[in-house]
């Protein structure tokens, strides 16, 4: 699994589901802070087509924290005023690089993945009820 | 938008220490103490730097507090040869870039007198935008001996003539700051970043050095 997959599960999951999660690992190594958790604004960039200059979209909410792990550097970024679910990121992005935590921190990785599976599908089951089918609407023009 | 690479480790390198632990709070203070340093010139102001940090910073700590304050991602710094190992540190705690030769620095760190780069090498700024000249932080001298001389301060910011001891900076500082002083408005600004002490010398500043 790359980091990248890892990194995005983590950032996208729901604190308490992560802490949960982490909880499970057990006793883990001691770590220091490189960057405790701070949060800030960072510009979302977007672009109208593919033609066009990017564009500042407006600023966002984010939280960051970097750790060191047995001398192995954690980073997270994350959206939102969530420091406990950062830190919990940066401490998984950092047992990830150890070869003792690696399947644990998959394992961790693949339940958020299902868990977002699970939420978006219930969503889209609510929303699916209230879908309107245009095709059954005939206009007044289009009659004759 | 073209994506950027993401490098497949980004932990590439070694690992830096701790930075400020309360970095805005920390921060603020320590740049109220340069405006301070800065309108109070040639004049030594007492702060606990070492209570900033909790593990000890790869740079002298007031060294390291002043860069970290003032440095950020536009502002290239220049490292002199003690400083080196720093390098990581600054990188990530100031997103600072690294210039690898003074002259294109924005901030130059000096670890001693002796490691100070010739203050007309450094950016003196434009004429339009003096203020883009570079920021020079030295170290190692208000601990230094004194050479055998010192300075009659006075410029803007001092009511009358102010004695201020060399610091170990010696006849060459004295010779460079004449002519870095002849330049005004351009020219370099200099903070002396001591053991639980900052001076200022701003580029309005005359220095006559006296046989002590």
């Amino acid at each position: 699994m790359e980091r990248q997959r890892i990194m995005r599960a983590l950032a996208l999951s729901r604190e308490n589901t992560l802490i949960e999660l982490m909880g499970s690992l057990g006793d883990i190594p001691p770590f220091e802070y490189l960057r405790r958790p701070q949060k800030g604004l960072i510009m979302v960039k977007a672009r109208a087509d593919a033609k066009n200059q990017a564009f500042n979209l407006g600023e966002a909410l984010a939280t960051r924290c970097s750790v060191n792990l047995n001398g192995k550097a954690g980073h997270a970024y994350v959206l939102g005023d969530e420091p406990e679910k950062c830190l919990a990121a940066a401490l998984a992005d950092a047992l990830a690089q150890d070869e003792r935590f690696r399947p644990e921190i998959e394992r961790i990785a693949l339940c958020l993945e299902a868990d977002m599976a699970r939420a978006r599908a219930l969503e889209v089951q609510k929303t699916q009820k209230t879908k309107v089918d245009f095709f059954t609407l005939v206009r007044g023009e289009d009659a004759d | 938008m073209p994506t950027k690479p993401i490098p497949a480790n980004q932990n590439a390198g070694p690992i830096p220490g701790p930075g400020l632990t309360d970095y805005v709070g920390a921060s603020q203070r320590v740049f109220r103490l340069a405006l301070s340093a800065m309108a109070r010139p040639a004049h030594r102001l007492d702060f606990d730097f070492d209570g900033l940090f909790g593990p000890s910073p790869p740079l002298p700590p007031s060294v390291a507090a002043l860069a970290l304050t003032l440095a950020d991602h536009l502002t290239p710094v220049w490292l002199s040869p003690s400083f080196a190992a720093a390098e990581p540190f600054l990188a990530f705690h100031a997103s600072a870039p690294i210039a690898r030769v003074p002259g294109k620095a924005a901030i130059v760190l000096a670890a001693s007198p002796k490691e100070l780069p010739e203050l007309l090498s450094l950016n003196q700024g434009d004429p339009r935008y003096p203020d883009r000249s570079t920021t020079v932080i030295l170290g190692g001298a208000l601990e230094a001996t004194s050479m055998g001389i010192t300075f009659l301060a006075t410029g803007p910011g001092l009511a009358e003539e102010t004695i201020f001891s060399d610091h170990g900076l010696g006849m060459d500082f004295a010779r460079q700051w004449e002519l870095n002083r002849a330049s005004y408005p351009l020219g370099v600004d200099v903070f002396l970043a001591g053991d639980g002490c900052l001076a200022g010398l701003p580029r309005s500043l005359a220095l006559i050095p006296k046989p002590s």
